[in-house]
């Protein structure tokens, strides 16, 4: 019951953090000089772009003070309008834009964290219990080649091997624009192929993902890997480690039963903030392979003061980093049964 | 406090060493355990030979450091490295541990030798329910009873399900007086029938009814608790229901009064020696309380640095202590008298050595105040004494004509050793 209560307490909790967020992007990004329709007419202007940059400023209400354009912004907001496109793809309301390309980011951080989680928890463990011995000395190298690597040019890297030089893969987008469009029942491409029965398209994106998934899930396995061997280091010398010996536990049981448990809490923390991290965007990643995802958009959002782009976004991602604060605190209780609320 | 099942092992056990009395369970012959650490061999067991007959309580004593724990630990091999136990060998039962795989070892640990920690608060796993991880000694070690339980628990299940069964069959035909009755019955048959038995059923089963034996109330409640949420002395119960729920042959009991204070200490102790007196199983009790050692112990040996200095009966090494070792330590205990309120609490002057580089010859030389140009030289042997008492110290050498080797050390002279 408490747990109930603890969980509504901090949603609660939430909502000015959000607010908060939300009013200074908003004051923040009006306070950048010009305007969207200045950076579309460049720097040399006739008379009569002026005109029409000074018609569209009247008529989306750019030239009110900032409180009231907050005002009626945060009306607009409660109301389900999140504003339109005003130069990337004019006209075009921000939420379906957000709802073309977020799922594709679900869809990446989902798989580079599910394999940078599943391989990165294996290794991290094999390393701690093979302390100083080759295989752990192996599996630190590349955990630390994958913390010191920057993903773009790891990203550029694989593109030149495997998708110049050898041809093996797509180097960039999300999907072949050439295949008939996927029905969007679930918005995420792998699923809705699936469904769909379309396997060509399915296997296209699959194609298309490798490398990019590559990219962010060897950067994130690097981080796993590191702090699931130094808690279970620090747990594989305490006492109940002895204890579970004693009393003749396999060393597997003693590993998996005993020590693993209680090691992860701080894998935990890293798992969570780095999926929240890529649900957020992964700008570089995103960027190298031109996937068009939350990074992109956000990126393109900034280069032209995209205003109601900018604040979409950035709402998006503060709403998923709490929410994932939040459920890391839940999963503690779940782990550790000491930590109570 | 102690039911039939206790009483029922013990006329067991007690078949099985009534034609071993006073033979030795436990022989520990020049065991040597190293530690092979950066700055240097770390000698925490430098040749320990000891033995624990059937039925008694030896004493291990020392300050901390001395290898002790060392010594408990090299017992069930669990020396993880970089220690390792170099030579030496451990007979139980007229089995060598030492040789032994980690196969043969997994059967060994908690079943027949079973060791308790000190410190009750970090020994159990926090994340565990208390029940499982009793019951987990329980699935390790005794499978086939475990699966004896089963079947029959399952027969009465199935029994209980025939017979409710039959009692709605009743209910139909019944006149309505009796079928108030009859309705009250299989309410309370159906409350005993489980949907579902499993073999972690009974090892929790298995688990309250030993707790309930060694005297922890509402054992049904406390085995779905967290070690968190007990109490120290609870825990070092329940640790110590550990060690019992196999009837092990050897029990050793690393400090475990050290975290608690007295009137629980007392309890854990009435506790320990009231088991071993039903349960007649071997004790290798490891303490640096001499008190504990004189209200428990059968026979003690003083550890000092690695090597066991003094060893025998408890009552004549108290009576007259024999090493200057064993001497300080008893001197080092604060007696409650007129005298004592007087004079000043005797101490052992020094430091325990650094086992990476100890001192050559005897080791504790360079604080004994009796120290002779041979400690530096020899480390002597220990040697049997006329009360059944084993002293390693040149003061009882016979033949004390060489007067070089015999001269007695100046101060300077002992801290020649000492890093």
């Amino acid at each position: 019951m408490s747990l109930v209560k603890y969980t509504i307490r901090r949603i609660l909790a939430l909502i000015p953090i959000l607010f908060g967020v939300l009013f200074m992007t908003f004051i923040m990004t009006r306070y950048i000089p010009g305007n969207p329709f200045m950076f579309a007419i460049g720097e040399h202007p006739t008379t009569s772009q002026i005109k029409a940059m000074n018609e569209m400023v009247e008529r989306y209400g750019l030239n009110e003070p900032i409180l009231v354009q907050l005002w009626m912004y945060v009306q607009k907001l409660f109301s389900g309008n999140w504003g339109v496109s005003l130069i990337i793809r004019r006209g075009t309301p921000v939420w379906s834009m957000i709802l073309d390309v977020f799922p594709r980011t679900v869809e990446i951080a989902l798989l580079s964290v599910g394999i940078a989680t599943g391989i990165g928890i294996k290794a991290g463990i094999s390393s701690a219990v093979n302390r100083n011995t080759r295989k752990d000395t192996f599996i630190r190298f590349f955990a630390l080649m994958g913390v010191a690597i920057p993903v773009f040019w790891l990203g550029m890297i694989l593109q030149f091997t495997f998708g110049y030089r050898l041809g093996l893969l797509p180097s960039t987008n999300y999907f072949d624009a050439n295949l008939d469009p996927v029905p969007k029942i679930t918005h995420l491409r792998l699923i809705d192929t699936l469904i769909t029965g379309n396997l060509i398209a399915f296997w296209d994106t699959v194609l298309h993902l490798i490398m990019p998934v590559f990219c962010l899930s060897f950067i994130y396995l690097a981080g796993i890997t590191r702090q699931t061997r130094s808690s279970m280091l620090e747990v594989l010398e305490l006492d109940y480690v002895r204890t579970a010996r004693a009393k003749g536990c396999k060393e597997k049981d003693v590993i998996n039963k005993h020590a693993f448990r209680n090691a992860l809490i701080p894998v935990v923390t890293v798992v969570g903030l780095g999926f929240a991290g890529l649900l957020g965007g992964a700008v570089l990643t995103e960027t190298t392979f031109n996937l068009n995802a939350m990074g992109m958009l956000t990126i393109q959002a900034i280069n032209s003061i995209e205003y109601d782009i900018i604040n979409a976004t950035i709402f998006i991602g503060t709403i998923i980093l709490v929410s994932a604060n939040l459920i890391i605190d839940l999963v503690y209780g779940i782990v550790d049964p000491r930590i109570r609320y | 406090m102690m039911s039939k099942t206790l009483n029922d092992s013990q006329s067991r056990k007690e078949q099985d060493t009534s034609n071993k009395t006073n033979g030795v369970l436990l022989d520990v012959k020049d065991l040597h355990t190293y530690f092979f650490t950066e700055e240097g061999i770390v000698k925490a067991v430098d040749g320990v030979s000891f033995q624990i007959n059937y039925d008694e309580i030896l004493g291990l004593v020392g300050e901390t450091g001395c290898g002790k724990s060392v010594t408990a630990l090299s017992l069930l091999k669990l020396i993880r490295s970089p220690g390792e136990i170099l030579s030496g060998q451990i007979l139980f039962d007229g089995d060598d541990i030492v040789s032994k795989t980690e196969d043969e070892m997994l059967k060994i640990r908690g079943n027949s030798i079973t060791m308790m920690f000190q410190d009750p608060m970090n020994s159990l796993n926090p994340v565990m329910k208390v029940g499982d991880q009793l019951a987990e000694v329980y699935l390790l070690h005794q499978m086939d009873n475990l699966k004896a339980e089963l079947i029959k628990a399952r027969e009465k299940n199935k029994r209980l399900k025939e017979n409710l069964k039959r009692m709605k069959n009743e209910l139909k035909t019944s006149s309505p007086d009796g079928a108030e009755t009859l309705k009250n019955q299989i309410k309370a048959i159906k409350e005993q029938i489980k949907f579902r038995i499993t073999i972690t059923n009974m090892a929790h089963r298995e688990s309250a009814a030993l707790l309930d034996r060694i005297g922890l109330p509402n054992a049904d409640t406390i085995i779905n608790r967290y070690p968190h949420e007990l109490s120290g002395g609870m825990r070092q119960r329940i640790m110590i229901a550990m060690g019992l729920a196999c009837n092990s042959k050897l029990l050793i009991c690393d400090e475990p009064t050290t975290a608690l204070d007295v009137t629980i200490q007392a309890q854990i102790l009435d506790m320990i020696r009231e088991l071993k007196r039903k349960l007649k199983n071997s004790v290798l009790f490891i303490t640096h309380s001499l008190g504990v050692i004189y209200e428990l112990c059968d026979r003690v040996a003083v550890m000092y640095s690695g090597n066991i200095v003094e060893y025998g009966p408890v009552e004549n090494i108290f009576k007259k202590p024999m090493h200057p070792y064993t001497k300080g330590l008893m001197g080092a205990i604060p007696r409650v008298t007129k005298a004592s309120r007087e004079s000043e609490l005797q101490i052992i002057p020094g430091m325990v050595p650094n086992l990476i580089y100890p001192p050559n010859g005897c080791r504790f030389h360079p604080r004994c105040d009796h120290a002779m140009q041979i400690c530096k030289e020899i480390n002597p042997p220990l040697k049997l004494m006329e009360n059944n008492v084993q002293v390693a110290c040149h003061l009882f050498d016979e033949d004390k004509s060489n007067s070089t080797l015999f001269r007695k050390l100046t101060f300077e002279e002992k801290q020649e050793d000492v890093l």
